[in-house]
């Protein structure tokens, strides 16, 4: 019996359908139709010069190799003042004698001076103190990696394994000899590639206004004294927290804005980790953001992502 | 119609896909610090009722959450408004954050009419400008402890995004007297080491307390009854049982999550293994079945699964099980001996005591084995115990002092910081947190 029902109520559609599109077919036959259709087509066509070409052009995937040009020299200056010279200076000179082709020497990441782990709040038990494991010394020694260009591999200067750059803030004390696992196995090193790529995922623009790997360096190494990171949170490295800001040409930051409300509201551990993204944000310590005035139109509005992981 | 519908579609759908890809410029932050928020835990003002309350709450919640070590109170001559004014016009949020404040706290206290207490407070966003946080509080006057407890317990949990654990209380075996004839008593003390009392007298020998996690019920081991037998301690009515009459030695309880059950060992014909003894029928099932020695058994949050210690594989290891006694899993695979450990309420982690050439260490491990790290040693470090919400060890420390011992309780964030003495009238040891006071 239902079934019938449909049937009929199917009919009744159809033929309702075929009623009123009757109509419509013979008003579209005339004049006034096709040159209605053909005004909405040249619109169309002159919306999509004027406002999809651009964008199809612009967004194009961003090409990386004109810009590792560009930062031999200032990559240099950033570092610089902070890592005390190694012993190795003489080694990049030989190495950017060769012509262009060759790899180019790069530190992907300018290594600002290391923190201490935080500060143990000053304890109560000096008499009895646990032995703190000495945590890895900081390397002066900056790291150095190839740009590479895939032809030669190999002229690089060699270079120890290093030690983890993003120092554990969980504590681990050492049973003298034995090293507990994950201590050996842990190197952050991360292809140059990788850190372009995520530094300046998305970005598109002229390359002369496009900020250098080492102003966003100069960037992120001064919001990191403001970022309190939630190092014993439960998962904390699932925290990641993601906010948009807009800034001032003056560095100063208009608006911060946490861009997944949705967990913010839902999840008390990523606002309380988003909150602390914010605070630095805006911290009167590490604002007004200095960033290169003349590119500001880069910079207006930014996404940061707060991400803990490395350092846990 | 329809055509010039399709048409227009078509013709509309690029740009659909073009418009919203526009860029923009994204940063990725992978350095931080970990610093102690700098928070201003202002005196409250006290509109009727105890004077004293002024400063008494605020100085009990300061000292939680400077203790924690997540949180540095700023210094009360750094404060910039005064209290009349913070508390009639709110903060004048310039100031505060001047002072270097990223967290103000202010309250009112107030006599409500029926003479009980009416505690007020509000925690503030001094960089966003904000309020986080209000709320209330009516009591008598007497539980004003508490109170400031619960307060610290939520501005803990505001700004931590985790629950609070300062409403809490620790048991331990309180000890005196000389190392061959040590007096062991149970006592009993809120988390930052007020209200201490004694639960037992002393006349018998007390080890291993134990919270329930859902009662104000302890069990212990006592050899009261001349062998090491299991007791049931109810703190509310002060009653002592043992947990049954069993045909071997039973050591090493701990409750289940749902406070239900007792996981002990119990040693029957020289064979130790792991048995679960519902409290209602008290009938223990045996979990385990292996000639190796396997106890100290420890709960997940979930109950699902058990983590023990076992010389199976020829030296004193840490493994998991499922609830029934399925699917053991060896996790530990260092030098030394494993043992002790303690599941953590968060489920994340597994604390545990390791023995390396006669040096003690607490350490953390994942429930999978991954992630294993030490955060304390000494010449004798024992019994970690969780704080309820997961996030601090208490354990405690021995050494030799002449011809006797000393035995102290320590607590420590479970990142390795701030590892702080917690002081007891006597000797302690054998800690056990309490869960949240109810």
């Amino acid at each position: 019996m239902a079934i019938s029902v449909t049937g009929i109520k199917d009919n009744i559609v159809v033929a309702s359908h075929h009623v009123s599109s009757e109509p419509s077919v013979t008003s579209f036959s005339t004049m006034k139709g096709a040159f209605f259709a053909s005004g909405i087509f040249h619109i169309g066509v002159v919306i999509i010069s004027m406002i999809g070409i651009p964008f199809l052009v612009k967004e194009q995937p961003l090409i990386i190799t004109p810009v590792s040009v560009e930062l031999v020299n200032i990559a240099d200056i950033t570092q610089t003042p902070k890592v005390a010279p190694p012993k190795k200076v003489e080694e990049p000179k030989e190495i950017k004698k060769p012509v262009k082709p060759e790899p180019i020497e790069e530190k992907p990441k300018p290594e600002p001076v290391k923190k201490d782990p935080p500060p143990p709040p000053p304890s109560e038990v000096k008499k009895d103190p646990p032995k703190p494991d000495p945590i890895p010394e900081p390397k002066a020694e900056p790291k150095k990696k190839p740009e590479k260009p895939k032809e030669k591999p190999k002229e690089v200067v060699k270079e120890e394994p290093q030690e983890d750059k993003f120092e554990s803030l969980l504590k681990n004390l050492s049973l003298d000899d034995i090293k507990p696992k994950e201590q050996s196995e842990t190197s952050n090193e991360k292809p140059l590639e990788e850190i372009l790529d995520k530094t300046t995922s998305g970005q598109i623009a002229n390359l002369a206004d496009q900020l250098t790997v080492s102003e966003l360096d100069a960037f992120k190494r001064q919001l990191e004294p403001c970022w309190n990171i939630p190092s014993g949170a439960k998962f904390a490295e699932n925290l990641a927290v993601e906010v948009r800001a807009n800034l001032s040409p003056d560095g100063s930051v208009n608006s911060a804005t946490v861009l997944d409300k949705g967990r913010y509201n839902r999840d008390s551990a990523y606002r309380a980790a988003a909150d602390s993204a914010l605070r630095a944000l805006r911290n009167p310590r590490c604002t007004p953001l200095q960033l290169p005035a003349d590119k500001y139109q880069q910079w207006k509005t930014i996404v940061i992502n707060f991400d803990p992981q490395d350092m846990l | 119609m329809q055509r010039i519908i399709l048409f227009l579609t078509l013709l509309l759908c690029p740009l659909l896909i073009i418009v919203p890809a526009k860029a923009e410029l994204r940063i990725d932050m992978t350095k931080g610090v970990v610093e102690p928020l700098p928070i201003a835990i202002t005196p409250f003002f006290v509109d009727s009722g105890n004077a004293s309350f002024s400063r008494d709450i605020p100085g009990v919640i300061s000292v939680n959450l400077e203790n924690s070590g997540l949180f540095r109170p700023i210094n009360p001559r750094a404060f910039v408004q005064n209290i009349t004014s913070l508390n009639q016009n709110g903060p004048n949020f310039g100031e505060w954050r001047a002072s270097g404040a990223q967290a103000l706290v202010s309250g009112t206290v107030s006599k409500s009419n029926d003479g009980r207490t009416r505690v007020e407070f509000f925690l503030w966003d001094t960089l966003g400008q904000q309020k986080l946080l209000g709320m209330a509080y009516t009591t008598t006057p007497t539980n004003w402890r508490r109170i400031a407890h619960i307060i610290s317990d939520e501005i803990y949990k505001r700004l931590t995004g985790e629950e609070g654990y300062f409403d809490s209380r620790i048991v331990y075996v309180a000890e005196s007297g000389p190392f061959q004839n040590r007096t062991k008593r149970l006592a009993i003390m809120d988390q930052d080491g007020a209200n201490h009392k004694y639960l037992t007298n002393g006349r018998s020998l007390v080890l291993t307390p134990r919270f329930s996690p859902t009662e104000q019920k302890i069990t212990y081991m006592s050899y009261q009854s001349g062998k090491p037998t299991v007791y049931l301690y109810d703190i509310a009515t002060g009653r002592h049982d043992p947990l049954g009459r069993f045909p071997g030695m039973t050591f090493a309880p701990r409750f289940s999550p749902d406070g239900r059950s007792v996981i002990m060992s119990m040693a029957k014909n020289g064979n130790t293994d792991i048995y679960v003894m519902p409290l209602n029928s008290r009938n223990p099932k045996r979990i385990t079945q292996n000639s190796a020695i396997d106890t100290a058994p420890s709960f997940a949050p979930d109950g699902r699964k058990i983590v023990f210690e076992s010389d199976r594989g020829g030296s004193q290891q840490l493994y998991t099980m499922n609830s029934d006694g399925s699917n053991v899993q060896r996790i530990t695979f260092g030098k030394g001996r494993y043992a002790n450990p303690v599941w953590s309420p968060r489920g994340d982690l597994i604390a545990f005591t390791r023995m390396y050439k006669g040096k003690f260490f607490i350490g953390v491990i994942r429930p999978d084995g991954s992630g294993e790290r030490l955060i304390s040693n000494a010449y004798h470090v024992e019994g970690p115990t969780w704080s309820p919400n997961g996030r601090v060890l208490s354990y405690f420390k021995e050494r030799p002092v002449g011809n006797n011992r000393q035995a102290k309780i320590y607590t420590i964030d479970i990142t390795g910081y701030n590892e702080k003495w917690l002081k007891t009238p006597v000797d302690g040891s054998d800690p056990a947190w309490s869960p949240i006071n109810k």
